[in-house]
């Protein structure tokens, strides 16, 4: 299995199977311009949200494999226990995952987002914005 | 994932400028279409509900200003795009346009089809046809208010409620006036509001056809438009507007100089379901273009043509084809005498019911003779500054027209008293109401004999600012018009008690209305003499009759027990007089004018606010005697139902 490095904003290295990295449409953009000899850097992703991503790619591609005994149930428990994490940490892994354009990872965080806007009054939002962006300055 | 519309990209760049330039606009509200309108008779217009500290029924979006949106740019447009794509509920997307501006725009570029709806449970009618393609809310922005960013609001707010159906914005003089509301803010009505039928843009110098193509894209519901002073629409705006809005019925532009004919034909070409034209004072729409909507909208019912450099072949085309006009209004018209005749001929508009004519040199005694022959189902006539008339002209209007019931003549100096005795012996039986104003030729002096005749149908009297009319005049029309209901005496100077006291003598039993305004001569002596006739009166303005006062206001109350609306502005009254009308008929009254009373204090709001249960209105401008602290009880406990014009 080919593997591919990737590297955090931090500097810490991943490494991971091809097949998991393609799932990120911005890698695969990458690993077809430069090709895979070096490590891909990724300025904009901290390595606890990179972790986080990877983990999140790897248990749905394990739940798609022929075989999977995992649930529907399963899976929509893994998901809510993935994005039941502080605003910050969900407001960063919104913006990794656009950033890494991964498509089910993006409309998941995102929904999200929304279901916690709901009802909400527009000041509380607007708390709720403010506090991540802050958390993340 | 929801796609950024192609205006949204456009105008991103545009944005800044629009949160630069709404910054102090602090609270965009959901303006009320259920403002309460009173009339105003010093202005003559109407004066709005003032109140906004009350609470609102519907929620508010409340405009932050640029700063504070700034500390949240972390999230990118897209991102916020996405995330306000999965919010399902209207309401909640309405909270997310009330955090910044930023996000407000972002809402509004999000076009409703592509937005997830909630899934409607009550029954199954609201289940078929969604939430913002209703159309049941009206909203009305003007002056300061209106602005890209109320506008905005108005876009993605009204979605929750209905869908915005009629949106009217009037722009004018103000401080502001220079920017107003630009193409931004109605392009995003043109986005959201897929259910518009009914646009008025008054007075909006920066809407300009971009504004027109978008609501054409958006809105192919809307079936009336009403462009006033909108400088920088052109005809590329119509043109889009006929190719988008085909069920346009009602289209109505007026000092609108950027509109050509080329506009006009386009309209008249597509959108045949046109019923009511009206065209004011565009000095590039000429006959090509009245020939054209000649030859397309046959199904045209009511025309207006004021200002318009039309000429006769133009008008000879509109009575060829245009068989179904109901309504004409000619105003300060170019055409001759012999292009007027063409209207009149035998085969020619033989439905038209209500014609005004307003000064158009070409209406002659002739022409007139030959409308009232060939329009036999004419039953209103309004002839305003037309000095080629006489009464000859008239006779023999009202001789061929037997179906007469409104008659209207305003500064038409030629007509006499005996002209005017000789119609309304011919029309005596059908005409139901007379409307004569300024008239120079009907005067008192040139009275004969008592009158023969009576009218006794007519039902409404209007006899305005006629110097040469009063006391002998007044009372022969008590003889003549024994049944009427409406007499409004406004502005006839040199009426007095004798004269309305004559005229009480043969008639005034039935009055319903009756208005006195500045018949400066009249005193408590002819106010008791109408108590002691008019028991049905239900509105009663003396607004300007100086020497009336609390004597005889508190009989007209104590006698007139069905009064709901009383105007007493500029009248000597004082408290004593307020509170005896308040005790009398204060459970009934619904609007109250008190303007410029100075006597009148706070000693009577207790009462007014004791007595007045159904009071919607209340004007109290320019009354000195009031101290704000009480003033401000008062309006707090008088809570919303009625609307106080202050002081």
């Amino acid at each position: 299995m080919v593997k591919v490095t990737l590297k955090s904003a931090e500097g810490d290295v991943f490494e991971v199977d091809e097949e998991l990295a393609l799932e990120s449409l911005m890698v695969k953009n990458m690993i077809e311009d430069v090709g895979l000899d070096s490590a891909i850097s990724l300025p904009n992703v901290s390595s606890t949200i990179l972790a986080k991503v990877i983990e999140y790619i790897k248990f749905h591609m394990d739940a798609q494999k022929d075989g999977s005994k995992k649930t529907s149930e399963e899976i929509k428990a893994f998901d809510d226990d993935f994005v039941n994490v502080g605003i910050p940490t969900l407001f960063e892994m919104v913006l990794a995952s656009n950033y890494l354009n991964v498509k089910s990872l993006l409309s998941l965080t995102c929904n999200t987002v929304a279901n916690m806007i709901k009802t909400k009054p527009p000041a509380e939002v607007k708390e709720m914005f403010t506090s991540a962006k802050q958390a993340k300055a | 994932m929801v796609r950024l519309s192609e205006q949204y990209l456009r105008s991103q760049r545009k944005r800044e400028e629009v949160s630069a330039e709404a910054s102090d606009c602090q609270v965009a509200e959901w303006t009320g279409d259920d403002a309460y309108f009173l009339r105003d008779r010093e202005s003559g217009s109407h004066w709005k509900r003032t109140k906004s500290n009350h609470s609102c029924k519907r929620p508010r979006i409340d405009e932050e200003v640029g700063s504070s949106c700034s500390s949240m740019d972390g999230i990118p447009d897209e991102i916020l795009v996405v995330i306000f794509g999965s919010i399902l509920s209207a309401r909640d997307r309405s909270s997310c346009a009330s955090v910044c501006r930023r996000w407000l725009m972002l809402l509004t570029h999000m076009p409703r089809q592509e937005l997830p709806r909630e899934v409607c449970s009550e029954d199954s009618d609201d289940a078929k046809q969604p939430h913002w393609a209703l159309g049941d809310l009206s909203r009305c922005l003007e002056g300061k208010k209106a602005t890209d960013v109320r506008l905005a609001a108005i876009a993605v707010g009204t979605g929750a409620h209905g869908g915005l159906g009629k949106l009217v914005i009037r722009g004018g003089p103000g401080e502001r006036s220079a920017k107003g509301v630009t193409d931004i803010g109605l392009t995003t009505i043109g986005i959201c509001c897929n259910a518009l039928r009914g646009l008025t843009l008054w007075d909006c110098p920066n809407v300009g056809d971009s504004s027109l193509e978008s609501i054409a894209r958006g809105c192919r519901l809307l079936q009336s438009l009403d462009l006033l002073k909108c400088p920088n629409v052109s005809d590329a705006g119509l043109e889009a507007v006929s190719r988008g809005c085909l069920r346009l019925s009602n289209l109505s532009i007026e000092s609108c100089d950027g509109i050509g004919n080329a506009g006009i034909k386009a309209i008249a070409k597509s959108c045949c379901y046109l019923q009511t034209l009206s065209l004011s004072r565009c000095s590039n729409i000429n006959s090509h273009a009245i020939t054209s909507v000649s030859k397309h909208c046959v199904a045209l019912k009511k025309l207006k043509l004021e200002k318009i450099g039309i000429n006769d072949r133009g008008l000879a085309f509109l009575t060829h084809h245009c068989k179904s006009l109901t309504k004409l209004v000619f105003s300060g018209l170019d055409v001759t005498q012999e292009g007027f005749i063409s209207l009149a001929l035998p085969d020619g508009l033989k439905y038209l019911k209500v014609i005004v004519l307003n000064a158009c040199h070409g209406v002659t005694d002739q022409f007139l003779s030959s409308l009232g022959k060939s329009c036999s189902y004419l039953n209103r006539l309004l002839l305003i500054d037309c000095d080629n008339i006489t009464d000859q002209g008239l006779c023999a209007f009202v001789d061929g027209c037997q179906r007469l019931r409104g008659l209207h003549i305003e500064k038409c100096r030629s007509i006499t008293y005996a002209g005017l005795a000789s119609v309304l012996t011919t029309t005596a039986e059908t005409l139901k109401s007379l409307q004569v104003c300024k008239c120079s030729g009907i005067q008192d002096s040139s009275l004969t004999a008592s009158a023969s005749f009576k009218c006794s149908g007519l039902k409404s009297l209007v006899v305005n600012h006629s110097e040469g009319i009063g006391n002998r005049c007044l009372e022969m029309a008590g003889f003549v018009f024994p049944a009427v209901q409406h007499l409004d005496l406004c502005g006839i100077s040199k009426l007095s008690d004798t004269g309305l006291l004559a005229f009480l003598e043969t008639s005034g039993s039935s009055l319903v209305f009756l208005n006195l305004s500045d018949c400066v001569e009249l005193t408590d002596k002819a106010i008791v003499g109408v108590s002691r006739k008019c028991f049905e009166l239900q509105t009663v303005i003396l607004d300007g009759c100086v020497k009336v006062s609390d004597k005889s206001v508190g009989v007209l109350a104590s006698q007139c027990r069905s009064l709901q609306e009383l105007d007493v502005s500029n009248c000597s009254i004082t408290d004593d007089g307020i509170v005896a009308v308040v005790i009398s008929v204060g459970p009934t009254l619904k609007t109250l004018s008190l303007s410029g009373c100075s006597r009148v204090t706070d000693e009577s709001l207790p009462t007014i606010q004791k007595m007045c249960d159904s009071l919607t209105a209340l004007n109290l401008k320019n009354c000195s005697g009031f101290t704000a602290a009480a003033l401000e009880k008062f309006e707090s406990d008088l809570g919303t139902r009625c609307d106080i014009l202050m002081p």
